[in-house]
């Protein structure tokens, strides 16, 4: 299972899915493009050993990917 | 108690994103460094959510404290998170936004943060040595690695 995770309040919510599930992998791609394109979420997901890159575009290859709001400045 | 747990759930999810390296800073010292994707320059994330940032020298010292979070300022670890992911990934964005602290004031707090690291690092060497588990020394909450004044 593959994995979307929203940081929140609560830490962060978790929604899988199964990347040979076309349903569920079509549910994924539409968080995605609400988070990223509508709500201007940050997406990035791990390369290696604990580097990340971001994310721009749904691919249901990538196992892990988080979200987490713009950043301001403090 | 949802609080406590949302923070356990971001201080695990922020574990699985540090590198090995990252991860052994971060159980001594509640702190980790991060290189800058665009300049290679190091900063060091603490914890904590504001003024948590400091850019590094090359031979280890800050020379400046940054400020940059999520706009709904999730749980700790979860805003360490970000802004590792915003350096690693993006450095010139995150210093574009970033607002820089008063010299005065970062440098006593990473007096501070420095004094009470060092006095983390030692007692888990202490309790290693002793044979007993230095889990049970994890961060306390928010804010409580500045709370101590240098030399305590």
């Amino acid at each position: 299972m593959h994995v979307q995770r929203v940081m929140n309040h609560t830490g962060d919510t978790a929604y899988r899915f199964d990347p040979a599930n076309s349903a569920e992998v079509k549910e994924a791609m539409e968080r995605f493009n609400e988070l990223v394109k509508n709500q201007r979420f940050v997406a990035a997901r791990k390369v290696g050993d604990g580097c990340a890159e971001l994310v721009r575009e749904f691919d249901p290859a990538h196992e892990e990917v988080v979200f987490h709001r713009p950043l301001k400045g403090g | 108690m949802s609080e406590i747990l949302a923070h356990e759930r971001a201080r695990a999810l922020l574990l699985s994103w540090l590198s090995a390296e990252q991860r052994r800073q971060f159980e001594a010292t509640s702190s980790f460094v991060v290189v800058g994707s665009t300049t290679g320059r190091r900063y060091c994330i603490t914890y904590g959510r504001q003024l948590n940032v400091f850019a590094l020298d090359d031979s280890g010292r800050a020379v400046q404290a940054l400020c940059f979070v999520p706009e709904d300022m999730p749980a700790t670890a979860d805003c360490m998170l970000a802004q590792k992911i915003a350096l690693e990934t993006d450095e010139t964005a995150a210093l574009a936004i970033a607002e820089r602290a008063p010299d005065d004031y970062w440098v006593r707090f990473w007096q501070a943060y420095n004094t009470y690291a060092g006095n983390r690092e030692r007692r888990s060497s202490i309790v290693s040595a002793a044979g007993t588990s230095p889990a049970s020394d994890r961060p306390g909450p928010p804010g409580r690695a500045f709370r101590r004044a240098p030399g305590q």
